[in-house]
């Protein structure tokens, strides 16, 4: 039993790492914490791995993004958040580039970061964001419209999930 | 567009990391050891939880029945002040023959008041009286007869016209927040048995003594209440409790003393006291006037400083009018007195034919008293009870062996209880988080 169950858990690694990491990258910024992240993840779902082998991702995604919002947020520190972008190259900033969307990311509070990942990278519904975070679909909401407006405000001519332009959102 | 930002940035994720075949073997060894530190600190807690419990126990533990051979009185030779969270006679039994009672504060979870303690004189242990109905404010009359054996106490009920519950008289039972005292009973402190007597009253009576005549006979004075705070003057009775029955009395016994053995002294009256007289009461109502001069009769320094020896022909007397004061002893029969070179704050009771129990400062303590032995030939005194003045004895088991008794538990307050077995589950829970977090990493 223990055999199968490790050869499934490797079988799932294997398969979901590379997502998983994509996912991590986009919550934390680093790629070193994003490995981090979904090692500690992966490590801390082992116990449980018997139980929600069958339908592990919901699983591992609600471990993964409390831990980035709770865990990482004793870690901020890493987060260097300035009053002003920095410097850009002469030729102008590309304010699409990924420097720049990584920026806006990181300037978000570990929660609306999770929430706009989880909604628009993950392409999860507002139901499962809330169930993945553990908050209501209310704060999911109310989080998702901070956290957009927030990015609105550093990249000015992002356009909205939904197709519209952000700039869209405003009025 | 944000979907593509994201997933244009998603492609700068890493894709390394450690094999999966590692990654299981790390969990099961986190998921391993965090389960045992919970098991750890889940350990150590109910530990800490059952230490708890046994102190507590411990303090509260039932003393084992005395053995028939360890019947025998004993004098404590010290009084200990009791915690106020000691248990009571409900939860613990009788309590058994006592050497004291002691009036002092009780505590329970949220009530606070007086409760009357009572000194074991086998065993020396130390246990609140549940006295059935006693009236909480009036136990300072609570009186343990000269046997220990039995206490008798003023008891409430309901009246046909009780007064308004003001708190207008703090003082006046009347308007007291307790109901008003209806009669009162005796507590036997070997099987723990209630004998009560209720008195037929439209408003309830005001208690004014107990004295007890001799271990079978309590002497009762009470009145009626006639409005909020005034009484009908006393009636005495004494009660024979070898048949339940009480007769009146034609003296008020309220200020006298007794020497255990059927007969009470009352010298409290001014014209008995100028004129050097007391008025003896025999358990059978008889009274007799007796010659009791003294070297000062005016500056007798009152009843409950006389005391009659057990076979009532000579009356110890304190004298003077400062603090402590001379003992001085009549004699009934051929009426010389005798000045004893002893000073004293008060007379207790006579010990024997030719020793007294009086009260004399603790050469540590002066906030207490002591009991000290007075021998009338020579005037030499021995302590023998110290830290006595809070206590209130059983007389004729004065003369019983002085031991060293065990100091009473002191017993945490229920609050204190409760509190560190929830700080140790609290603490437990907090350690057992910190610890899978931290395994966790």
């Amino acid at each position: 039993m223990r055999d199968a169950d490790s050869h499934s858990f490797e079988e799932f690694v294997a398969a979901r790492r590379p997502a998983l990491l994509r996912t991590a990258f986009l919550l934390t910024g680093q790629a070193a914490d994003a490995e981090d992240l979904v090692q500690t993840t992966l490590i801390k779902v082992v116990p449980r791995w018997g139980r929600i082998k069958d339908n592990p991702e919901a699983y591992v995604r609600k471990v993964l993004a409390r831990e980035a919002t709770t865990r990482w947020r004793t870690r901020r520190w890493r987060e260097t958040v300035v009053a002003h972008l920095p410097e850009r190259e002469a030729t102008g900033p590309d304010l699409t580039s990924g420097v720049a969307v990584r920026d806006a990311l990181l300037r978000l509070a570990p929660r609306q970061r999770a929430v706009i990942v989880l909604r628009y990278y993950d392409d999860l519904a507002e139901r499962e964001t809330a169930a993945t975070l553990g908050v209501s679909i209310g704060t999911v909401k109310s989080q998702t419209s901070d956290a957009l407006a927030r990015l609105r405000a550093s990249i000015p001519d992002l356009d909205a999930p939904d197709g519209s332009s952000v700039a869209g959102l405003r009025g | 567009m944000l979907t593509d930002l994201l997933d244009d940035l998603a492609r700068e994720a890493p894709t390394g990391g450690a094999p999966p075949g590692q990654l299981w073997r790390r969990g099961r060894r986190v998921a391993r050891t965090r389960r045992l530190g919970t098991v750890a600190i889940a350990a150590v807690a109910c530990l800490l939880l059952i230490a708890l419990g046994s102190v507590t126990w411990q303090q509260r533990a039932v003393e084992p029945p005395v053995a028939e051979t360890e019947t025998k009185s004993y004098v404590p030779a010290r009084i200990f002040t009791p915690s106020p969270y000691l248990p009571g006679t409900d939860e613990q039994g009788p309590p058994g023959v006592l050497i004291a009672t002691i009036q002092t504060e009780r505590k329970g979870w949220s009530d606070r008041g007086f409760g009357l303690v009572g000194v074991s004189a086998t065993a020396g242990d130390y246990r609140f009286l549940d006295l059935p109905d006693a009236h909480p404010e009036h136990l300072r009359d609570a009186a343990l007869s000269p046997d220990g054996r039995h206490v008798a106490y003023w008891i409430t009920g309901s009246v046909p016209d009780p007064f308004p519950r003001r708190p207008k008289v703090p003082s006046s039972s009347a308007f007291s927040d307790f109901p008003p005292i209806v009669g009162y009973a005796v507590y036997d402190t070997v099987t723990g048995e209630v004998e009560r007597q209720v008195q037929r009253t439209q408003h309830g009576i005001g208690g004014q003594a107990f004295v007890w005549f001799d271990p079978e006979h309590l002497g009762v004075a009470y009145g009626q209440m006639r409005d909020c705070c005034s009484v009908t003057p006393n009636r005495s009775f004494v009660h024979d409790l070898a048949n339940g029955t009480a007769d009146a009395l034609s003296v008020d016994i309220a200020r006298t003393s007794t020497n255990g053995h059927g007969t009470l002294i009352d010298g409290s009256d001014d014209t008995e006291r100028r004129s050097g007289t007391s008025t003896l009461i025999g358990n059978d109502g008889s009274t007799t006037s007796v010659r009791t001069r003294t070297s000062d009769a005016s500056r007798v320094s009152g009843s409950m400083f006389t005391v009659l020896s057990p076979d009532a022909t000579r009356v110890a007397f304190l004298t003077g009018s400062s603090a402590p004061d001379t003992v001085e002893l009549v004699d009934i029969d051929d009426g010389t007195t005798r000045t004893i070179d002893v000073q004293s704050l008060g007379i207790v009771a006579w010990l024997d034919a030719t020793h007294l129990a009086a009260y004399a400062e603790g050469p540590d303590d002066e906030a207490h008293l002591d009991l000290r032995s007075v021998d009338i030939r020579d005037g030499s005194t021995t302590t023998f009870v110290q830290n006595a003045d809070e206590a209130r004895f059983a007389i004729n088991l004065l003369d019983s062996p002085v031991r060293e008794q065990p100091a009473p538990p002191r017993p945490w307050s229920p609050w204190r209880i409760t509190g560190t077995a929830a700080a140790i589950v609290a603490g437990a829970a907090v350690a057992i988080l910190a610890w899978r977090r931290r395994a966790g990493r």
